[in-house]
Parts: structure tokens; C-alpha cells; sequence
């Protein structure tokens, strides 16, 4: 028998003070009685007046002390294994870019998925498939192990990362008849060892060649591609990279690798489209010997509505943005901005779009402004959105700021107030500033083109590159409907909640995007962690130990327990009662009664005799 | 509320105990003539015994009928019937005022209906009420008249204070010459014991007829928990805690207290009688006196 709650049996302890407290006398009441004489009699006045009562046998004590120990049992959750429909077990398949490596033949996943599918077939009890991709899915619920079989065989791996925690920790919440399954965890990289997780490495070699970056910049003389590849593994190698750009080569030369070293390839490119890099060699992972990238990528139009502001005009000047400013504004200036700044207008109503409003707030989104707040101190930065990632705004002083009430969005940045916030829905994607900035110092930190690079780029989705596995979430303005033509073929995508969202782009390569008369074109890279692919074990992790054939189930007894002490203590109350003083009118009167041979009566009988 | 005089006893009741006479096992000499037979052969009604004739003999007595068959003459000898003396002692502790009814009361009725028998049969019927010693007394007095005095003499019975039936037997045996039944109605719950005045009841030759009260919360008493009991009379404390096992034992000893009594009285040929408050008073004095033989 095993307990669920073993620091409940520390309520054990209470037996020996319900010992104690039996031993020791309580507080007297007294009581007038005709006539002690009778129970000096009887003796019982030697036990009554010691200070501790004689620890005697005593059945309503005995019984006590067996429902406490019992309640105390039963708080502990004991349990039992049963013979049952078998323990359930639960198949985390690692489907990260990693598991295409071809150390192990065919593939890492392949063998995963051999692995799993036997795993899956011998267990006794039901069987849940779990994908870790760049989110944990369950693919397969508890059932029998054809269903998990057949997902397995058309399970395929992604460019993207694997989000392992997730998928263990939605394995660990799992369940059979209240029974923690047993997870097997197919992978080439283990997370931390956990009491039931078995995890199950594939893989043998971490000797790889990957780019493991692409990066493009805008410049006067065309665009600069940085390429970065790396050995991962040891001895140094060399590797041919051929640079492209529209499938016109633009480079081509072999880069020399250290040992566990990086290599840094730069340089100009002319025009724009689709660059690509490629290694031509083959290695145990072929996905990370290509990357893309964007070149030449049109400059956000970025319209500044307001009066003249230095300080917001020269920060947009030095950012890769188209800039005008105006003081009105016309829905086709409207239609032709990516983003549009607002600098303190008052209140306005936003069409569907992208904008940047400074002082300035809008009629139509879940934001009111209560008057001003003065001095206002910067006291949370949201370290999570990318608008203020990167932005250090402890050293700001604000004079006065708008009082924003917000029902709903995001905070970015709050003092007493809300003082940056963030919306995106119903087509339209804001940032509200409730200062201005001639209200702060906020234009002479280095964190305001760190905000304005995130602003717009967040707002005019300016983001040519995504790593594989992310979400692509694209305003959608007054557009029903999209198409996404990528590597997998071309999918529709249907507008929702005035945004196109498709969950995860899953495999590398470059994406066209269409909404409309609008065409946007971006790459998806897979992520360079991918690339190390070393098989890495936890600690404790290694060939589990076959607990598959153990078909027991864990029984909980403490309802057992709970009945027990109910009697137990039901016993007691009865024995009390019965132990109670009991009344003249259960026992009857007492009939007079002479001495067992009265004189006087015998002599009566002598006398009738005669 | 505490019974008078006139209702000690109900109307209908003494009716009935008209029909008894206080009987006695010894036969006492008598002061005046009564309707008890006597020790002294005489003037009665009932035939006792024959005997010679001598001269001086009343010839009323003599049997003709022994004569015509035998040619001798006998005398007819008849018992004297005398009175005797009956005393009621009462034991008016504080112990004896417990209980619904009061054992007191209840130990007045019994004592006014013993006396009432005895003094509409001519005997002589005296009264006392003891504690600690000897609080009050009625003489001895024989006439119908003395039914009221005995009566208010024990409906105001009453005293408070500890029992101590030998130091009460001490005065009581020396206050009157007349001996005769003496009638002790208590509940026996004596701190000194019952025996040493049982037994000088017995040495000055009297005739105890013992009747212990007790009421039905002493027999079984409706106790529990942890209690701090108080005497009534010594208001002495004793710690008890009132379990079933400390019940059982109050049960034992009471049972042992009984039998005690109960073999007391047989070594010394004392009539015993045990009751409780609860029996019907006149069960208890129609039926059962006469089982136990104080009243034919």
C-alpha cells in the first residue's frame, strides 16, 4: 500500500494527545448528592482524584484512537495496486527540425516513430500520442494503439523547434481511471528528468554544417548579406556556399571551418528578391544547409499627421522607413501608409490600419482618457512585446500624461497610469503613447529609436524573416480573405477578427503572401539551435525500464478508511450510550424487599404452620 | 409541597388501615388492658391453655364439659390482651429531605400509618426524630385522640444536619422506661453505621424494625462526566468521574451495602424492609408491611 499525501500521516501525532488528553482529568462540576457514602463505597474517588487519570483499557478509547488513526489514514490517500485495464501511456514525439538528421537511418524521427509505434503496440492499457512542435498538440487521445499507430505513420517532422516543456508537462497532467500514465519521450534532446518520464534518445552523432544566419541591410549601395555558418563537431572543415539572388548566383566560394567554430561570409548584393544560401554538401541535417532572406524589401510608408515635431521627425529619419508628414489627412493618404503617426490629434476615429498614436486617442477602440496625470513615474516595462523589447525607460521623467483607462489590449508600460498600450483587432493594429513627447524627456534616451524600430515594425509588420514554427498574424484591414503560397503548397486564408492568423509556419523556405492587390513576401528560416544536433540525455534519462506490462492500477482507499473510522466512531457512540447513567424509568422501580429470611415473616410461617 | 397533618394520610387511606394491627414477634406486659394478646394469662377472649382448679378460682372458668367426662376440674386459662408500645423513630437528617418526594415525607407517611394502626388498636404509639442526635420526641400515649398529635409531630419533622442513629438510640433508650416495637424509618445512609444503634436497640430490649427509605436517584443515579460530588450532609467533596465502569461499581457497592444490612439484621433478628420512593405508598404499607410482618 502506498499513500498519495504521505505528510498527512504527520496527523498521526494526534493519537498520543488524544492519549493525553484521556489522562488528563477535566475541569470538575459539582454535583449535590444525598449521600457520598455509597460512592466512597465503591471506591472510585482513588481513581477520580489524582491529577492524571490511570491510562486504564478502555474500549471508547481503544476506538478512538482507531477512527483517528484511520481519518488520518484516509487524509493520506492510501492506495493500492490493482489488477486493472492497464496503465495508460502517454508517446511525446519530438517533431523539431533536429529529428530529420539522418545519423540514425533513415532519420531520427523515422526511428522515433518506429520506436513509438512499437512502444505504442505493446502497451496493456490506452495509448495518447502527444507532437511536441513549436506548440504541444495531442494528435491521438487515450484510446487503443491503432489510432496512435496511424498517426505515427503520417507524422511528419518540422523546420521549426520543438517545445518540449509543454508537450512533458501536458503528458504529466494526464490521467487513466486517476492513474498517472507512463510517458515515453521520443526525442534527441532531453529536458530535465522527471519522476515517469522515460525518455528515449535517438540519435548518435552532433557533427553538422549549418547556416545559421542570413542577414540582409538596406544600404546606399545596394543590400549587405551576412551569411554565418558553423561547424558543429569536431574537426575543421570546409564547406562550398553558393549565394543567390532570383536564382542568380551572386557568390560562390568555399568557407573554411574551425572545430566548433562559426565562419562569417559578407557581402553587396544588387536589386532585390528572393535571396537564397546554400552549402552543397551532404550532412546529417540537410534542412539547416539552406537558408532565405529578403533583399531589397520595400521601405514602410510611414505618415505623421500632426504639427511639426523635431525630435519624432529626425528618430523616423534614421529608421529604414519611407517618412511624410502632413497636417491633414485623406483616406487615400490613409490607404497608401503602412503606418500612420497621430501626433496629438485629440480624439480621433481609426479606420481599419496601422497606427502610432502619440496625445492622441481614439473613439473606437477600449481606451478613454480620465483627464491628466502629472508626473507620472515609469514603474513596469512589458519585457514580452515586441514593442518595448529592448526599451529602457527607467531614466525617463514625464511631466504630464493623459489618464488611460484601458478595457482590454495590452499594457506596455504602466506608472499610476497606463502610459503605453498596445491593441491589435478589428483590423486595426495601435499603439497608444498617453504622453506627448515635448512632455518628456523620452526623445533624448537612447530608448526612443530602440521603441520607434519596434513600433514600426510591429505595426507595419515590417519583419521580412520569421523562424520556422512561429505564427504569422497579418492585419487584414477590410480584406476577407488571403492566399499563402510557401513551401507547402498554397493554403487560403480567411480573415478573423480583422487579422489573417495562420498557427505556425512549419517549414522553411520563402512565403508569399497575397491579400488584395497587396503581395508580401518573407522568408522562414528554421531556428539555429536546430542546427546543434548532439543527442543530449537527462540525467537518469536513458533505456527506461519496461514498466509497460505492468497493468496494475493504483486503487484509492481512503473512502474505506473514512467508513471505517464512521463505524468506528458510531461503535463508540453506541457503547457510550449504553455506558451512560441509565434512568429510573428504563430500570423500573425498585420493589421493596425484606431481608432474605425476615424474623417477623418466619415467624408468621411457623405460626400458619402450626 | 410538605404534607400536613391533615394531609399526611387521606381520608380513604385510613379507612383502609383500620382493617391492620401493628403486630409484634415478642409479647410485651402491658400497663393497661388492651387487644393484644399478653404474656399475662386472664381476662381475654382468646383460649390459651388449661390448668388444675384451685381453690379461689372464679368458677366461671371452669370447663363443665371436661368435668362431665373426666370428673376432674380445669380451669380455662385465657391470654390477657394488653397493649404494647410502639416507637416511631425518624430519621430527620439532611440526607432524608432528597428525592421527589422527599424520603422524609415519604418516611412521615409511613411512620403516621404505622402509628395510626397501632393507636386505633389501643397501643401506645410514641414518636422521635433524630439527626445527629435526638431532636424531638412524642411520648408514648394510647388513645385515638394522640392520632392528630402524632400526625403534626410528623408532618413538621425535620432537623437538617448528619445522621447518627447510635448517639439517637443512646438518648431515646434512656428517655422512656416503656420498651416495645421500635420502628426506625431511614435511609441507612449513616457515616457512623447503623449498627451500633440497631444493637443497643436490641441490648435495652426493644424490638427494631428497621425500613430504609431511599429514593430512586440513589439506587441508580442519573450521573456522568466528571463530577465533583458534594455530601449533603458533611458537604464533603469526592471526585468521581461517572463512566459505565464507575456506575457498575457504584451498583456493586450499593448491592454489597444492602446485603450487609440485610445479614446485620438476620444475625440480630431485626425485621428489615427496603424501599424506594417510588413504590406506591400504599402497596407499600397494605401489602408489603404485611409480607414483612409488622401488620396483620
Amino acid at each position: 500500500m502506498s499513500f498519495g499525501l504521505p505528510s498527512a500521516l504527520w496527523l498521526l501525532a494526534v493519537l498520543p494527545l488524544i492519549v493525553v488528553l484521556y489522562m488528563l482529568r477535566a475541569r470538575r462540576h459539582d454535583v449535590e448528592v444525598s449521600s457520598t457514602l455509597l460512592w466512597q463505597r465503591a471506591g472510585t474517588e482513588l481513581v477520580a482524584q489524582r491529577p492524571v487519570r490511570r491510562l486504564e483499557r478502555s474500549v471508547l478509547l481503544l476506538l478512538q484512537l482507531l477512527a483517528a488513526a484511520l481519518a488520518a489514514l484516509a487524509l493520506a490517500r492510501p492506495q493500492v495496486p490493482l489488477a486493472g485495464a492497464g496503465r495508460g501511456t502517454v508517446i511525446v514525439l519530438d517533431a523539431s527540425a533536429s529529428m530529420q538528421a539522418t545519423d540514425v537511418a533513415p532519420s531520427r524521427f523515422s526511428a522515433a516513430v518506429a520506436q513509438a509505434s512499437a512502444a505504442a503496440r505493446s502497451a496493456s492499457g490506452p495509448v495518447m500520442l502527444i507532437e511536441a512542435r513549436a506548440r504541444a498538440a495531442v494528435v491521438v487521445p487515450f484510446g487503443g494503439p491503432d489510432a496512435v499507430v496511424a498517426a505515427l505513420a503520417s507524422a511528419a517532422p518540422t523546420d521549426g523547434p520543438a517545445q518540449m516543456d509543454q508537450a512533458i508537462a501536458l503528458a504529466l497532467g494526464q490521467r487513466v481511471d486517476g492513474v498517472p500514465p507512463e510517458i515515453l519521450v521520443f526525442t534527441d534532446r532531453a529536458v530535465d528528468a522527471l519522476p515517469g518520464v522515460t525518455y528515449r534518445i535517438i540519435g548518435r552523432s552532433g557533427a553538422n554544417v549549418a547556416i545559421t544566419g542570413l542577414h540582409t541591410e538596406a544600404g546606399s549601395g545596394g543590400t549587405r548579406v551576412v551569411v554565418r555558418v558553423r561547424r558543429f563537431g569536431a574537426g575543421p572543415r570546409t564547406v562550398p556556399l553558393e549565394l543567390t539572388l532570383n536564382d542568380r548566383r551572386v557568390l560562390a566560394r568555399l568557407v573554411a571551418l574551425p572545430a566548433s567554430g562559426e565562419a562569417v561570409v559578407s557581402t553587396a548584393v544588387e536589386g532585390s528578391g528572393v535571396l537564397r544560401a546554400r552549402l552543397d554538401i551532404t550532412d546529417a541535417l540537410a534542412v539547416d544547409n539552406t537558408a532565405a532572406a529578403i533583399a531589397g524589401t520595400p521601405r514602410p510608408r510611414v505618415l505623421v499627421v500632426g504639427a511639426p515635431n523635431r525630435a519624432l521627425m529626425e528618430a523616423l529619419a534614421v529608421l529604414p522607413v519611407r517618412v511624410a508628414r502632413t497636417s491633414g489627412v485623406t483616406p487615400e493618404q490613409l490607404a497608401a501608409a503602412d503606418l500612420v503617426v497621430l501626433d496629438r490629434r485629440g480624439t480621433v476615429t481609426l479606420p481599419p490600419g496601422n497606427f502610432l498614436l502619440i496625445g492622441t486617442i481614439p473613439t473606437n477602440l477600449p481606451i478613454t482618457s480620465g483627464g491628466t496625470v502629472p508626473r507620472p513615474s515609469v514603474v513596469q516595462v512589458s519585457a514580452v512585446h515586441s514593442v518595448t523589447r529592448y526599451v529602457d525607460l527607467s531614466a525617463v521623467r514625464i511631466l504630464e500624461t493623459l489618464d488611460l483607462q484601458v478595457r482590454g489590449g495590452e499594457v506596455l508600460v504602466a506608472g499610476e497610469v497606463p502610459l503605453i498600450w498596445a491593441y491589435d483587432g478589428n483590423g486595426i493594429r495601435a499603439v497608444v503613447m498617453g504622453f506627448a513627447l515635448d512632455q518628456s524627456d523620452l526623445a533624448l534616451h537612447v530608448a526612443f529609436p530602440i521603441f520607434l524600430q519596434n513600433a514600426v515594425t510591429w505595426l507595419a509588420g515590417a519583419d521580412a524573416v520569421l523562424p520556422a514554427g512561429s505564427p504569422l498574424i497579418l492585419p487584414a484591414r477590410d480584406r476577407a480573405a488571403a492566399v499563402l503560397e510557401g513551401p507547402s503548397g498554397r493554403v487560403s486564408v480567411s480573415a478573423a477578427g480583422g487579422r489573417f492568423v495562420v498557427p505556425a509556419l512549419d517549414r522553411a523556405g520563402v512565403y508569399t503572401f497575397t491579400s488584395g492587390n497587396t503581395t508580401r513576401v518573407f522568408a522562414v528560416v528554421a531556428p539555429a539551435e536546430e542546427s546543434d544536433i548532439a543527442p543530449v540525455s537527462a540525467a537518469g534519462a536513458g533505456p527506461p525500464a519496461d514498466r509497460t506490462t505492468d497493468t496494475r492500477r493504483l486503487a484509492d482507499l481512503w473512502g474505506l478508511f473514512i467508513a471505517g473510522a464512521l463505524i468506528l466512531l458510531a461503535a463508540e457512540w453506541l457503547l457510550w450510550i449504553r455506558g451512560l447513567p441509565r434512568t429510573t424509568a428504563s430500570r423500573g422501580p425498585l420493589r421493596p424487599r425484606t431481608a432474605p429470611v425476615s424474623p417477623r415473616a418466619a415467624g408468621d410461617r411457623r405460626g400458619r404452620a402450626r | 409541597m410538605p404534607a400536613t397533618a391533615a394531609t399526611l394520610l387521606p381520608a380513604d387511606f385510613l379507612r383502609k388501615l383500620d382493617q391492620l394491627t401493628v403486630r409484634s414477634r415478642r409479647i410485651y406486659r402491658g400497663s393497661m388492658r388492651g387487644e393484644r394478646r399478653s404474656r399475662t394469662q386472664g381476662r381475654g377472649m382468646e383460649f390459651s391453655d388449661y390448668r388444675s382448679y384451685q381453690a379461689g378460682d372464679d368458677y366461671r372458668y371452669i370447663d363443665w364439659n371436661i368435668y362431665s367426662r373426666l370428673d376432674r376440674l380445669f380451669i380455662k386459662l385465657f391470654s390477657e390482651e394488653e397493649d404494647i408500645n410502639v416507637h416511631l423513630v425518624l430519621d430527620a437528617s439532611a440526607s432524608m429531605a432528597w428525592g421527589s418526594p422527599a424520603k422524609l415525607e415519604y418516611a412521615a407517611r409511613i411512620a403516621a400509618a404505622i402509628g395510626y394502626v397501632g393507636l386505633t388498636n389501643f397501643d401506645r404509639v410514641g414518636a422521635a426524630t433524630f439527626s445527629d442526635r435526638l431532636h424531638q420526641t412524642l411520648l408514648p400515649q394510647r388513645s385515638r385522640g394522640h392520632i392528630l398529635r402524632l400526625f403534626e409531630f410528623l408532618a413538621s419533622a425535620g432537623g437538617g444536619g448528619r445522621s447518627d442513629l447510635a448517639a439517637a438510640m443512646r438518648d431515646y433508650v434512656h428517655l422512656t422506661p416503656r420498651r416495645g416495637l421500635l420502628v426506625v424509618v431511614s435511609d441507612l445512609l449513616l457515616p457512623n453505621g447503623f449498627e451500633e444503634g440497631l444493637k443497643l436497640a436490641r441490648y435495652h430490649h426493644f424490638e427494631p424494625f428497621l425500613i430504609q427509605v431511599l429514593s430512586d436517584d440513589e439506587l441508580f443515579p442519573a450521573l456522568d462526566g466528571d463530577l465533583r460530588l458534594l455530601d449533603r450532609e458533611s458537604h464533603a467533596p469526592v471526585d468521581v468521574t461517572a463512566d459505565g465502569p464507575a456506575l457498575e461499581a457504584y451498583a456493586r457497592a450499593r448491592d454489597g451495602y444492602f446485603a450487609e444490612i440485610e445479614q446485620f439484621c438476620l444475625r440480630h433478628q431485626i425485621d428489615y424492609l427496603r424501599t424506594s420512593t417510588a413504590t406506591p405508598f400504599e402497596d407499600l404499607i397494605l401489602r408489603y408491611l404485611r409480607i414483612g410482618g409488622l401488620f396483620a
